[in-house]
């Protein structure tokens, strides 16, 4: 689905910026004086009426849309209003229909703003929350259970994550200490914040707990760093943000306490090169590239990624990048999972992923409800096969602390078990400990 | 940065409509010239290197007549690259500073996170 914003053109009302705006709606609230503030008129909402409606789009409304009963054509066209900035969130069920749009608006007193960064990727599971911690078998073949037997769960190895944070007091981490920061998106606050850790959105404690979950973790012995660096609205993130989570990261990296421990840094991010715009795309990849260089060639990290959840033939950066370790996702019966991305790298033109990783349906920790009671569900995706793989390699850092970068990734990779699969799909086959 | 500059970001928590945030690269020195020092000490040069660089690029901008059309300048990383969210005519211009390989722009991206 696509999205574009209409707005009236800030110079019809002075130009202000959104706090400003704000600022002037409590004082508007106050004096009843509604001439400073842009809003949802009768004439900017008949106007979209009179452009929109013959396009095709529904129907215009100034009350929240997306009733459940809504046909699926309703759906696609709705007009989420947005009172307070005199805009409308207009979702258009192609492409097509917006260009014709902005054609129409262009010489108006309308701004039309194409938003295509705002749609997510599809759900691949179905939401279900369990209260308690279902038994979890990581297969025979994963090593895991023979590493834990054994006293290895990964004690003496840093790994860090970057995702959308973690609620440290999940019952998962009560008894673990995990350095967090959250990294704000707003210029303002681009700061670190040294907080307890938290996830408003659930992902980055599903991931935690599948690298160092008490009871649930492939190696719940590692030193965890995790920082939140993706807004659980719109999973959206900057590659400013990523640095200045990563550069406090390598500072840690330094600390007396963690200058000869292996790192492993886990990131179940990328983005799809088409999304960002072409005379961005560029550099922003050699940004990324010399930013995930300098972890592996100066500082020795092993950087593991999810390879993306957008299906076969397709990948994101910087899974694709050779610094990496890029991880597919297979189901417990060794199939590639259908929306495991995969390919070959348009750099390295090796075949991608390197290796695999159970990641479908996945019980991990998610969070916690009103009462403090702790949750849990089954996720899919590659953003749960990387941690396993990232785990898997500290499983064996952790026996050998001479592991290290390219040490590690090919010990990792030689130790993979083969699978029946294209390596376009799943690599050398699946992470294991052996 | 320059007194306009700091006042303009007291001020305001979004920068004016006609700046963006764009990635300066800078020199650094290469990996094989750190090759054989610890982690912490890396850090302190290579954080150094861009606390210098910085530095030198905002008195660059400053000798330019400049500083009014920059909203703020990122605090230096280990990283390569400075964060600068300026007009569009200061990033084209900065191309032209002596510590700077090159500037791009810095869009927020989505990422493909998967829900459950």
């Amino acid at each position: 689905m696509h999205s574009f914003i209409a707005l009236i053109k800030k110079s019809k009302f002075e130009t202000m910026n959104l706090e400003t705006l704000l600022v002037n709606d409590k004082q508007r609230s106050r004096t009843d004086n509604n001439t400073l503030f842009p809003k949802l008129t009768d004439e900017f909402t008949q106007k979209l009426t009179e452009v929109l409606i013959p396009l095709g789009f529904k129907r215009v409304t100034t009350e929240t849309p997306m009733e459940e009963d809504a046909s699926d054509d309703e759906q696609l066209s709705n007009f989420i209003p947005l009172n307070y900035l005199g805009a409308y969130v207009v979702n258009s069920p192609n492409e097509q229909k917006i260009k014709e749009a902005e054609k129409l608006f262009d010489e108006s007193d309308y701004d039309i703003i194409s938003d295509v960064q705002l749609s997510l990727p599809k759900p691949t599971q179905s939401e279900r929350i369990y209260r308690r911690r279902k038994q979890i078998n990581w297969p025979t073949e994963s090593g895991v259970h023979e590493a834990h037997r054994n006293g290895i769960i990964g004690k003496g190895v840093l790994v860090g994550v970057l995702d959308t944070g973690c609620d440290a007091d999940h019952i998962q981490f009560r008894r673990k200490q995990i350095d967090f920061r959250y990294v704000p998106l707003h210029y303002r606050f681009k700061k670190l914040r040294d907080v307890r850790g938290f996830d408003v959105d659930g992902h980055g404690t599903h991931v935690c707990g599948i690298i160092a979950g008490q009871s649930i973790g492939v190696a719940p012995g590692v030193d965890l760093m995790v920082a939140s660096v993706i807004e659980s609205e719109t999973y959206r993130t900057s590659l400013s943000r990523i640095s200045i989570a990563l550069d406090w990261m390598i500072f840690e990296f330094g600390t007396e306490d963690n200058r000869d421990k292996p790192i492993i840094i886990n990131m179940s991010l990328g983005f799809v090169p088409e999304l960002i715009p072409k005379r961005d795309r560029d550099l922003l990849m050699v940004g990324i590239r010399e930013l995930i260089s300098t972890l592996v060639e100066d500082f020795d990290v092993l950087p593991i990624v999810a390879i993306g959840n957008d299906r076969p033939g397709n990948m994101c950066a910087p899974e694709y990048f050779p610094e990496t370790l890029s991880v597919g996702a297979i189901d417990s019966k060794h199939k590639p999972a259908p929306f495991s991305g995969g390919g070959f790298s348009p750099i390295s033109r090796e075949p991608q992923p390197d290796i695999a990783g159970y990641g479908v349906n996945i019980f991990s920790s998610v969070g916690r409800d009103r009462n403090n009671r702790t949750l849990y569900t089954e996720m899919s995706g590659t953003s749960m096969a990387a941690p396993y793989g990232t785990e898997i390699a500290a499983l064996y850092a952790s026996v050998n602390t001479n592991f290290r970068r390219d040490i590690l990734r090919r010990h990792l990779l030689n130790t993979a078990l083969p699978l029946q699969a294209p390596a376009d799909r799943v690599g050398v086959g699946l992470a294991r400990f052996t | 940065m320059g007194t306009e500059t700091d006042k303009m970001a007291s001020i305001y928590s979004v920068p004016p409509t006609n700046m963006a945030e764009f990635i300066v690269r800078i020199n650094r020195p290469s990996s094989t010239e750190l090759a054989g020092i610890d982690r912490a000490e890396k850090y302190k040069l290579l954080k150094a290197n861009s606390v210098k660089r910085r530095d030198e690029i905002k008195a660059w901008i400053k000798t330019q007549g400049l500083d009014a059309e920059v909203f703020k300048i990122e605090e230096p990383t280990v990283f390569n690259m400075l964060f600068i969210t300026c007009t569009p005519r200061v990033a084209t211009q900065l191309e032209h500073a002596d510590p700077v390989v090159s500037v791009s722009r810095s869009p927020e991206f989505s990422v493909g996170l998967t829900k459950r």
